[in-house]
């Protein structure tokens, strides 16, 4: 039933997604509550981080349990850079990429060689470890006072103030993390990385060296965690260390997995769902941990692999493409043209 | 002739096993070549030291002139080995064609700003992939299938495809571990043929198989393995006659 929906929802792709990007374009138009739309620019900032994370777990399978680590790393780059030196945004936003993408790879290179659960272990390590030194080390990070009035951002004189600007910088780089995602994974590169989720000694008999993919893999889902840091740090102006901790790299992996391990349009549908209940449930006080873990829980035990974790919308589509010949020429998409 | 693979000397133990004594052998231009034994004789182990997957004790492995002992399997591939596996090793989650590209990997260039910018260069190179994916995809009757999932094929059809990824990197050697195991009769023929398909493509092939009847038929050469040790070559008729092969191997098989 869901795979007959998927195979609907591919073969209009391209009108859906501009349907959507087209709704997603007039909400702050329609929307004024300051309230809704911080909800919304969050929710666009964990799009991007539980995108990242699901190129590093889900298309790589590579499990991290320190994706929030180079969030923070993001987000303590653009912070110090743009309340120290004054930097513009051009140069903040970039610079937080390209340090927590460093880090990706000094922390992957000795480490990514480790089979099985080390790697993992070592993430959660390293996630607190940059925790408590973001708590200690006091002149450059301010340790647990954090840091404050972190300026708004400008590029390249353009200032990002109102909520509706965050708004569409938010979606921008939203759009740009799915784009440069979606094309490594189109390219030969992407289908290198499959190969080793699959079967690693198969892939490397086949020519592909692991250990670079995986370095690789690590590094650009670094870039976008320290993307989303530094739009982090410069959206909500103050940041201190209880934002970066184990806690928020298991949400944003429980959102990767509630839509599905290596299904990007999963991971949109797990990043809004989870961003957006716990503000819906914020009227229950007490009661709502319980209910977000009681949908979890009834979640894990109807669908295991998530929402779309057992779909591939390439796979339908192209399933979807030969079925015109089998029914005897009739043309797909037939239908939609008298309907409309 | 061009000596497409040479193995020198190659020892392998593990611990105190010792699964490779001494074995010496040649591989022709064009050749397809046989290796059988009995199980346990180290027909596997000789394929992973050939491919990389463990370092030989003592001894060198040789592609095409070129000493490539100790190299990492990957870098081996690159350099013209491509096998397949006893207990297949497939890309389950993706499709049969895309099992294929991937296979393609050593040939393809594009880095990683070509993907992020989807470059023409990028663009072309796959449409290239994918079509002559499709070519060898028709050759082995998979092409019906090339939108199905790895793990979805009858187990036949799932060796077929692992050889069919393998050719996909156009190797100058193509080793294929036991391509009959589990294979019913008609299945087998049918490998049988697609084999002799190979050479005619001008594939070298170094293959391990059990099965005497696949082996007498499509080898020109075999070699004999028993508990590590090379007991016996030559064509199959002079295998079939050496008493010390009949007696290890043959002799125990075919009564
Ligand atoms: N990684 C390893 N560590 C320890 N011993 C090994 C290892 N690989 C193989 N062996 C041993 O080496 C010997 C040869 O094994 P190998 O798999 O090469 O046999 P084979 O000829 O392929 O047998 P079969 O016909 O059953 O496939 C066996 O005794 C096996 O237990
Ligand atoms: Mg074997």
């Amino acid at each position: 039933m869901l795979e007959g929906f998927c195979t609907k929802l591919q073969r209009h792709h391209a009108a859906i997604t501009g349907a959507v990007l087209v709704i997603t374009c007039l909400i702050p138009f329609c929307v004024t509550s300051t309230y809704v739309l911080r909800i919304c620019v969050v929710a666009q900032m964990n799009i991007i981080l539980v995108l990242s994370l699901n190129m590093m777990t889900g298309l790589l399978g590579q499990m991290s349990f320190g994706h929030a680590a180079f969030f923070g790393i993001g987000a303590y780059t653009a912070a110090i850079l743009s309340t120290k030196l004054n930097m513009p945004a051009q140069v903040t936003f970039p610079a937080a990429m390209v340090v927590a993408g460093l880090f990706g790879i000094l922390l992957g290179l000795p480490t990514l060689k480790l089979k099985g659960y080390y790697f993992v272990i070592v993430t959660m390590v390293f996630c607190e470890i940059m925790r408590i030194v973001e708590l200690n080390w006091m002149e450059v990070t301010r340790g647990p006072l954090g840091i404050m009035t972190i300026p708004k951002p400008g590029f390249f004189g353009l200032r990002i103030s109102t909520q509706r600007e965050f708004y569409f910088l938010a979606l921008a780089l939203v759009i740009l993390t799915v784009i440069v995602i979606r094309n490594i994974m189109n390219s030969r590169i992407g289908y290198a990385i499959l190969a080793v989720r699959d079967d690693e000694v198969a892939a490397e008999s086949m020519g592909i060296n692991i250990f670079r993919y995986k370095i690789l893999v690590f590094a650009v889902a670094s870039c976008f965690a320290g993307l989303a840091g530094a739009l982090y740090a410069q959206y909500t102006g103050y940041i201190d260390p209880t934002s970066f901790t184990n806690n928020k790299s298991n949400e944003l992996l429980v959102m990767v997995i509630f839509g599905g391990l290596g299904n990007l349009v999963g991971s949109f549908i797990g990043a809004i769902t989870l961003s957006v209940i716990p503000e819906l449930l914020r009227g229950l006080a007490t009661y709502r941990q319980l209910i977000y873990g009681i949908i979890l829980v009834v979640l894990m035990m109807v669908k295991p692999d998530g929402l779309l974790g057992a779909v591939n919308f390439k796979y339908l589509g192209q399933r979807d493409k030969l079925k015109p010949l089998k029914d005897g020429g009739k043309k797909r998409g037939a239908i939609w043209w008298k309907k409309s | 002739m061009e000596k497409i693979l040479k193995v020198d000397h190659i020892t392998q133990k593990f611990g105190g096993l010792v699964a490779l004594e001494d074995v010496n052998m040649e591989v022709d231009s064009g050749e397809i070549v046989g290796v059988i034994g009995p199980n346990g004789a180290g027909k596997t182990t000789l394929f992973n030291c050939i491919t990389g997957i463990y370092k030989p004790t003592e001894g060198t492995v040789e592609l095409a002139g070129k000493d490539v002992t100790g190299w990492k399997p990957y870098q081996i591939t690159k350099q013209g080995f491509a096998r397949t596996f006893q207990n297949i090793r497939l890309f389950r989650k993706m499709t049969v064609l895309d099992n294929v590209i991937a296979g393609m990997h050593v040939h393809t260039k594009s880095n990683l700003l070509d993907s992020i910018f989807d470059t023409p260069r990028k663009r072309r190179e796959m449409t290239e992939c994918q079509e002559n994916a499709e070519k060898i995809l028709k050759i082995f009757d998979l092409y019906d299938q090339r939108y199905e999932m790895a793990g979805a094929l009858p187990y036949g059809k799932q060796r077929e495809l692992e050889i069919v990824r393998a050719m996909a990197a156009r190797p100058k050697l193509l080793l294929l571990d036991e391509p009959a195991a589990g294979m019913n009769e008609q299945e087998t023929q049918e490998l049988m043929h697609r084999v002799g398909q190979l050479k005619e493509m001008g594939y070298t092939v170094l293959l391990i198989e059990h099965d005497m009847k696949f082996v007498m038929n499509i080898c020109r050469r075999l070699y004999v393995l028993d508990n590590g040790r090379l007991i016996g070559k030559g064509t199959p008729q002079e295998v079939k006659k050496n008493p010390v092969v009949v007696e290890a191997y043959l002799g125990k098989d075919e009564t």
